[in-house]
């Protein structure tokens, strides 16, 4: 359990350190950290049980996550839905990154 | 010169026709299962001493307790008994390998189980996150001349913390886990994504209603 908060506020830690850059103009600091809990209190712990219960294939989880996070980072944050997939995208991309190297 | 070159060159044919052997090797795509075993209601036999003996390790003995414990991966040892009155640890670690299978084979002094235990559960895929698998076994039967023993429970454990149990229902079919996470697991999964969710559809409404 104590693995999964870890895991959890990694996430959101490496995911605000890309996403803020981007946002920083159009968002304050501390919306868009809420945002980010959000968005990881919803995916991180399904896309946990996905991995371990259903389907253990980390490249198509990390894909329906990017689609999911994008979704929700353009409503959240009101952009246009490809700039959303790129932010989705990268901040996934760096948080699967640092799970390997640790 | 051309007759030393001859044994080279034959152990080269010899290697180049016979397959590749792969013993210890695993494929690159699968890993290892971390298997152990415990006997659960050990401590219930306190007139008895446990050992874990067999396949190739003849030399050496395991005096068991209570914890869980793991051997090499392609061992295949079983657990006997012997009464504690009867036992000198000592006594037997003096003993040579022969000496030793004869005292496991025939002595009236071992209470014999007819569980072999393998070393390992395994390989999975690399993609499957299964980490650990720990097998609980349990004693139903000791008397002076027989020790039954069967496995109770298999407890698998997964990278990121996940546990599932499965009970035995069949001493010779390793039972699968079921598709659901036990216990407080069930709140991390489903709970907190549903507050999250639930968090978010409050902020888009209010959004909205401004």
């Amino acid at each position: 359990m104590y693995e999964l908060l870890y895991a959890l506020l990694l996430t959101i830690l490496i995911e605000f350190i890309v996403i803020w850059p981007f946002l920083r103009k159009k968002e304050k600091i501390t919306l868009i950290l809420l945002y980010i809990v959000l968005i990881n209190c919803f995916t991180l712990p399904l896309a946990t049980y996905g991995y371990n219960y259903i389907l253990p294939n980390l490249v198509l989880i990390e894909f329906l996550i990017i689609i999911i996070e994008s979704l929700l980072i353009k409503l959240l944050f009101k952009i246009k839905y490809q700039w959303a997939l790129l932010i989705s995208t990268e901040a996934n991309l760096v948080t699967v990154a640092v799970g390997f190297v640790i | 010169m051309k007759g030393s070159l001859l044994p080279v060159c034959l152990m080269l044919i010899c290697l180049s026709v016979v397959p590749t052997v792969y013993a210890d090797v695993i494929d690159p795509d699968e890993k290892e299962v971390q298997t152990s075993y415990q006997i659960i209601n050990l401590d219930s036999y306190p007139d008895y001493v446990f050992l874990l003996y067999g396949y190739p390790f003849y030399h050496d003995i395991v005096v068991l307790n209570s914890s869980q414990f793991s051997f090499y991966k392609f061992s295949t040892l079983s657990v006997y008994a012997v009464e504690k009155s009867n036992f000198n640890e000592d006594e037997l670690r003096q003993l040579n390998e022969t000496q030793l299978q004869d005292y496991f084979a025939n002595s009236t002094k071992v209470i014999r189980s007819d569980l072999e235990l393998e070393g390992s559960y395994g390989t999975v895929n690399v993609a499957n996150p299964l980490s650990e698998v720990l097998i609980e076994l349990e004693i139903t039967s000791l008397n002076h001349t027989h020790l039954e023993i069967k496995k109770k429970r298999i407890i698998y454990t997964y990278e990121g913390g996940g546990v599932k149990s499965a009970d035995y229902q069949d001493q010779n079919t390793t039972p699968q886990p079921g598709p659901v996470p036990s216990g407080t697991d069930m709140i991390w999964y489903f709970g907190l994504p549903l507050i999250a969710l639930a968090a978010i559809l409050i902020v888009l409404l209010r959004r909205r209603s401004k």
